[in-house]
């Protein structure tokens, strides 16, 4: 028994030496004598991708089409009521994106239109009626159908809306002379058309809703290793 | 008149305060700053393995408080596989950042058994979303940063798992060493060993030298 005890102490000795001297390591010595030392402040250049957005949110206004009865000037009417923030023909662009940090690009989609509050409503998808459909468009003439909605961006380098779409994707306005590429300091001034659904459930009470436009910074390109 | 001279008084430090408040609220914006550099695994993961990946640095670049969440999405330009969601695991869902505050969030990999081995690829994207507004449309920021990450089909052992083995090997053989000389102890068992004289053999017969 004694041997056995011997041997296992050998051994577990044996590792308490083998990992306390991995994790020891020696200190300084103390130092000798008084020391002073300063601190040196400097500022470094923004090296990680930043966007931002402002204001936070935008009032969505002119409104117009809609069928009588269901057509009003103070509201989104339907089938396919419009509202704009902002104005391309007058120049009006009261979102402003700007991206700063290393060179990368700028992705926008739009999110679901969800009632405010406590109000009863279907969430409206956002679809595409040309491009990348992911979400086509269900409605006549690739319209927004049942719950769809679409969102149409401009800055005021654009020649015409861009329809914006639930997949992450290139914003073409954000520097339409060099597609999306975006570099420390860019900056957009932008506005957008919104165009409601066919139709929505009688079910639903909502007469208050908020959309959501999303703007990404993202990186530039993909240096990956293939297999 | 008193109250004529408190107003003239005061009314250089109200219109002082106005025209700083007001720049700031026209100026509200929201936005999010995340590492340029991608979230890379060091080494391959293996089927049925989790495993920590580095951690995000994420950052609130609006003007006010924020709610950041990170996700996982797909690479919208392609390049290796797609990383489906419920394999990157964020430490936490969401924080909230006051302005200009930075954070680690950590990471953790979960690769189902069924994975298919090769190289994968994906965007980290934080999202920031500031107070939500009735009436129009929110506007929200985020940023996004690659991810990669690959997939082996063998958990190939490592240097230390070798070490590791095989002083559990020497450590095991020691034991077993030891109780076997304690059971031939106690067993009373006494091996005698006893050496015989052996002969000349044939070169001493036949003249041999001996020193």
């Amino acid at each position: 028994m004694r041997s056995l005890l011997v041997v296992a102490a050998i051994v577990i000795g044996g590792f308490l030496v083998i990992h306390v001297g991995k994790v020891a390591t020696a200190k300084d010595p103390p130092p000798h004598g008084h020391s002073n030392s300063v601190a040196i402040t400097f500022h470094t250049m923004q090296t990680y991708r930043t966007i931002t957005v402002s204001p936070t949110a935008v009032n969505c206004g002119g409104y117009a089409r809609g069928n009588p009865p269901n057509r009003s000037k103070g509201a989104m009417g339907f089938p396919w009521g419009t509202c704009a923030v902002g104005d391309r023909v007058k120049g009006k662009d009261p979102v402003t994106i700007t991206y700063n940090g290393i060179q990368g690009l700028v992705f926008v989609h739009a999110g679901w239109a969800m009632p405010n509050g406590n109000e009863v409503g279907t969430p409206w998808k956002p679809c595409s009626s040309a491009g990348h459909r992911a979400v086509a468009c269900t409605g006549k003439n690739g319209m927004p159908g049942y719950n769809q909605y679409t969102v149409r961006n401009f800055s005021p380098e654009s020649p015409a809306p861009t329809q914006i779409t639930g997949n992450n994707l290139c914003d073409v306005n954000f520097r339409p002379l060099s597609g999306c590429y975006a570099s420390r300091g860019n900056s957009q001034r932008e506005g957008f058309y919104i165009t409601g659904p066919s139709k929505i459930p009688t079910t639903d009470t909502a007469q208050s809703w908020t959309a959501w436009v999303i703007w990404t910074a993202m990186p530039q390109h993909y240096k990956g290793h293939h297999e | 008149m008193a109250l004529r001279g408190l107003l003239g008084a005061l009314a250089p430090a109200v219109l002082t305060g106005a025209l700083v408040a007001v720049p700031q609220a026209a100026q509200a914006s929201i936005g999010v700053g995340i590492q340029p550099g991608p979230v890379q695994l060091s080494g391959a993961a293996h089927p049925g393995q989790s495993v920590a990946l580095p951690p995000v640095a994420v950052v609130n670049a609006g003007t006010g408080r924020e709610t950041i969440w990170v996700t996982v999405q797909r690479d919208p330009r392609g390049g290796g596989l797609p990383v489906p969601p419920s394999w990157v695991r964020p430490g936490m869902p969401s924080v909230q950042l006051a302005r200009r505050h930075a954070i680690r969030i950590p990471l953790e990999l979960v690769v189902p058994a069924g994975a298919k081995p090769g190289f994968y690829v994906a965007d980290i994207v934080a999202t920031a979303s500031g107070p939500a507004s009735a009436h129009g449309a929110n506007l929200g920021a985020a940023a996004a940063t690659l991810l990669e990450f690959r997939v082996t089909p063998d958990p190939a052992p490592g240097f230390w798992w070798s070490v590791f083995t095989q002083t559990l090997w020497a450590l095991l053989i020691l034991i077993a060493l030891a109780a076997v000389v304690l059971v031939v102890r106690r067993s009373g068992l006494r091996v005698r060993v006893e050496r015989e004289s052996a002969g000349y053999g044939p070169a001493d017969e036949y003249g041999g030298t001996h020193a």
